[in-house]
C-alpha cells in the first residue's frame, strides 16, 4: 500500500537520524575523556548513511527497487583519524613524559551544530510521517 | 442491460491521480530520509498528469459506434507508472547531496493537499450517484 | 423635474398587450412532460460534463484555480438535485391526474 511505504521510508529516516544523534551525543559526553599514555585516546565518530530499498512484507520489493523510492540506513561508523589535541598538564595522571595529555579531537561547537542538523532532519521525517497519516485519514473520507 | 454506474472515466482518473500523488509522497519521504546521505540526488514525479497517463486505454482501442458513446473504457487498467526523474539545477552540498529541506516540505504539503481535494471531490461524485439511486434524497 | 423625466420616456413605448387566455388547441400544445424532462436532463448532463472537465484541468495542471473546480462541481451537484426534484414533481402531478375521476 502506497502511503504505508511512505511512512516506512520516513520511519527509516527517523531511525537513522536518531542513531546519528546517539553517536553525536557520545562524542559530546566524551569530549574530555582522557586515556593513560599508550592507550588509544577517544576519537570522535560519525555515522555513514546509505540509501536502501525499503523493506516490504508483501513481495513488492522489485517494484520498489525500480520506482526510485529509497529508505535510509546507518551502514557504519566512521572514526575521525585526526590527531588528538595535546594540552600541557604535567600534574594530570594521564600525562605523557613531556607533561602533555591527549584530549579527544572533539570540538563541542561543531558537535552542537551537527546535533541541530540531526534534529532538524528528524523533524522533517516526522512531518513526512504525519503528512502520510493525514492522507490516509483523508482517504477514509471517501466512504464517510 | 448493463448495470454500470461508473461509466464516467473521470472517476477512474481521479483514483489514479490519487495513486500518483501517494507515489509522489513516497518519493518526497525518500528524499527527506536521505537528506544526509552522501551522493543522494533529489528525485521527483510531476504533480500534474496528462489524462492519457491517468487513463491508460485498453490494449484494443474501442471505437465509438455512436456519437454519445465514450471511447474511454471504464474498465480499470492499471495506469502507466509515473516517470521518476532526478531534479536538476539544485545546488550540490559538499557531500554531493542536493536535497533541499524547504523545497521537500513544500512538496509534502502540496501533495497532501492535492490528495485531500481529490478525496473530497470523489466523495461528492459518490454522493451524487447515491442521490440518483435514492430518488433525489441525499 | 418630473416633466423632464417623463419627457425622456420613449413615446413609442407601449404596454405589452395583455394576452387573452387561449384555449389549448391542437397547434398550441406546450412541451410535453417528457420534453421538459429530457431538456432538464440534457442541461444537467452538460453541467456535469463541465464539472468533469474542471476536475481534469485540476489534475493536468491546466488550471490552478481550485475554486473554479469546486464551484463547477457544486453547480453540477445542485442542478442534478434540482432536476431530480422537478422530475419528482412531474411524476407526482402525473399520478394526481391519473387519479382524477372523469
Amino acid at each position: 500500500m502506497g502511503l504505508m511505504t511512505a511512512i516506512e521510508v520516513a520511519s527509516s529516516g527517523l531511525t537513522a537520524q536518531r542513531r546519528r544523534l546517539e553517536v553525536l551525543v557520545s562524542n559530546l559526553v566524551n569530549a574530555n575523556t582522557t586515556q593513560p599514555e599508550g592507550k588509544e585516546p577517544f576519537r570522535r565518530k560519525d555515522v555513514i548513511f546509505s540509501s536502501v530499498t525499503p523493506e516490504q512484507n508483501f513481495g513488492a520489493a522489485f517494484d520498489l527497487a525500480m520506482s526510485g523510492v529509497r529508505g535510509v540506513e546507518v551502514s557504519g561508523l566512521a572514526t575521525d583519524r585526526s590527531e588528538p589535541i595535546k594540552r600541557y598538564e604535567p600534574g594530570h595522571p594521564h600525562a605523557d613524559k613531556n607533561g602533555y595529555v591527549s584530549y579527544p579531537n572533539v570540538n563541542a561547537m561543531e558537535e552542537m551544530v551537527n546535533v541541530l542538523s540531526a534534529t532538524r532532519s528528524y523533524e522533517a521525517n516526522l512531518q513526512a510521517v504525519n503528512s502520510a497519516k493525514d492522507m490516509l485519514q483523508k482517504t477514509l473520507e471517501i466512504i464517510k | 442491460m448493463r448495470l454500470d454506474l461508473f461509466q464516467e472515466p473521470i472517476m477512474d482518473a481521479m483514483g489514479n491521480y490519487m495513486t500518483r500523488l501517494s507515489k509522489r509522497q513516497q518519493i518526497v519521504a525518500s528524499n527527506l530520509a536521505n537528506i544526509d546521505t552522501p551522493g543522494y540526488r533529489t528525485r521527483d514525479i510531476s504533480f500534474h498528469a496528462t489524462m492519457e497517463e491517468l487513463l491508460s486505454q485498453s490494449p484494443i482501442p474501442l471505437r465509438a459506434s455512436h456519437v454519445e458513446h465514450n471511447t474511454m473504457s471504464s474498465l480499470a487498467f492499471a495506469p502507466l507508472e509515473p516517470e521518476v526523474f532526478t531534479v536538476s539545477g539544485l545546488p550540490l552540498r559538499a557531500d554531493r547531496n542536493n536535497v533541499d529541506l524547504d523545497r521537500e516540505m513544500l512538496k509534502l504539503s502540496e501533495t497532501s493537499f492535492g490528495f485531500s481535494v481529490m478525496a473530497q471531490l470523489l466523495r461528492g461524485k459518490f454522493r451524487t450517484l447515491a442521490s440518483a439511486i435514492n430518488d433525489g434524497r441525499a | 423635474m418630473k416633466e423632464a423625466i417623463i419627457g425622456q420616456l420613449n413615446p413609442s413605448l407601449q404596454l405589452p398587450e395583455i394576452r387573452k387566455p387561449q384555449m389549448p388547441g391542437k397547434d398550441s400544445i406546450g412541451p410535453s412532460f417528457g420534453e421538459v424532462l429530457k431538456d432538464a436532463i440534457t442541461t444537467v448532463n452538460e453541467v456535469q460534463k463541465q464539472s468533469n472537465q474542471e476536475i481534469e484541468k485540476l489534475m493536468t495542471g491546466e488550471s490552478q484555480d481550485l475554486h473554479a473546480t469546486l464551484i463547477a462541481v457544486q453547480k453540477a451537484d445542485l442542478s442534478f438535485q434540482m432536476m431530480m426534484q422537478v422530475r419528482n414533481k412531474i411524476v407526482q402531478a402525473y399520478q394526481e391526474i391519473m387519479r382524477m375521476q372523469v
